[in-house]
């Protein structure tokens, strides 16, 4: 006997009338397709009485914990994140200027450069200091203490303002609106 | 979905907390019954619910409001579900790792009862974890969630063609492994309990 369109018809959902007729009729016959029918219908009877499972008590306080702290992280990765690129740009800046430099002259020639560069700076360093020391020695007393207390002020602003920053970024983070 | 839901909604796509958590309690179940039917077990149903939202939480701009919002978030759920299941092959059903159940009420039955009960879950469970993840996604949908074939074919990404194609197999396949351990005798308990309910 030829099982296969009865098969069919046990488990495609779409079925006409007539066709619902002659399965009665097959499975009134044949107990390996009356069998599988038997087997799909008990397995509608479980699943019509298994009910719905439902998660343990205070699922909502844990998600909000569990978003509390994948934020938290996502910022943290985030900062960490800007520091590396930062990181790697600075070294691929200096290898770049390092290979430039050697492409583009010898290296003695280049040794020379830098310690004719630093013989000069050396130079205009004691020009500077003299010239301050002239200026200074002109001017009356507590005009230098009041500079250097004025600029001491504004570099610890600007320090306090860069940690408050650093922090903020690290462990706040920034809104997403 | 009603008024309010559709309120939570828009308010939830703009940025509003609150309102993602009043659509947590509303669909926290739906979603959890699915991770737990697919995954078979309590800790990691838990885990894969919390995902879920989490995912949702992350891309509810990308929302298409034209679409259901259920549907979404099961199709969030059940995907989420089917790499986890491709990832591990489910050990064994655990008796005391199932989760409760809303339906039937526990509290009102004998012990007895309450150990029938969990036997006849472990052992739709078990034939459930046989299926192939793709194909236990869509059996749980039509039968848990009463989805049509179009709505299932929106959830899994698929065409409804291959759904038909995968009902079809699933069924075929559940019947043969009932049949199959109703001849090895595993579930004439469970012809009992079918009788008693009736």
């Amino acid at each position: 006997m030829n099982h296969q369109p009865f098969e069919n018809m046990i488990f495609s959902e779409e079925i006409t009338a007539a066709e619902q007729v002659e399965l009665q009729q097959h499975l009134a016959d044949c107990e390996t397709c009356s069998t599988l029918s038997q087997s799909l219908r008990t397995f509608e009877t479980m699943v019509n009485s298994a009910g719905v499972h439902q998660p343990a008590n205070g699922f909502l306080n844990r998600w909000q914990q569990n978003l509390a702290e994948r934020q938290a992280n996502e910022q943290s990765l985030m900062v960490r994140r800007f520091f590396l690129f930062l990181g790697f740009a600075n070294i691929a800046t200096f290898i770049l200027i390092a290979v430039f430099t050697l492409l583009t002259g010898s290296p003695v020639k280049w040794f020379v450069n830098t310690i004719l560069q630093i013989s000069h700076s050396i130079m205009w360093i004691n020009i500077f200091i003299d010239a301050a020391r002239t200026f200074f020695s002109n001017i009356p007393l507590y005009l230098p203490l009041i500079g250097l207390i004025s600029a001491g002020m504004i570099l610890l602003v600007i320090m306090i303002a860069w940690i408050l920053m650093v922090w903020r970024l690290a462990y706040q983070g920034v809104p997403n609106e | 979905m009603k008024l309010e839901e559709q309120d939570w909604l828009k308010a939830a796509i703009d940025g509003d907390n609150e309102a993602f958590s009043k659509l947590i309690m509303t669909y926290q179940t739906p979603v959890y019954n699915l991770c737990s039917r697919m995954l078979g077990n309590q800790q990691d149903a838990e885990d894969a619910a919390q995902e879920t939202f989490w995912r949702a939480y992350q891309n509810m701009r990308k929302y298409d409001t034209d679409r259901s919002f259920i549907t979404w978030l099961l199709s969030i759920a059940a995907h989420y579900c089917i790499d986890q299941q491709r990832k591990k092959k489910l050990a064994s059903v655990d008796f005391d790792s199932l989760p409760e159940e809303i339906i039937p009420d526990y509290s009102q039955t004998s012990p007895e009862r309450v150990l029938s009960l969990k036997q006849h879950n472990a052992r739709l469970q078990e034939v459930l974890n046989r299926l192939a993840p793709d194909d236990r996604a869509a059996i749980i949908l039509r039968y848990w969630y009463a989805f049509s074939e179009q709505e299932i074919a929106d959830t899994l990404h698929l065409s409804i063609s291959a759904v038909k194609s995968r009902l079809f197999r699933s069924r075929k396949q559940i019947a043969a492994l009932i049949s199959a351990q109703e001849q090895s005798g595993g579930y004439a308990r469970e012809r009992e309990y079918e009788s008693s309910t009736i």
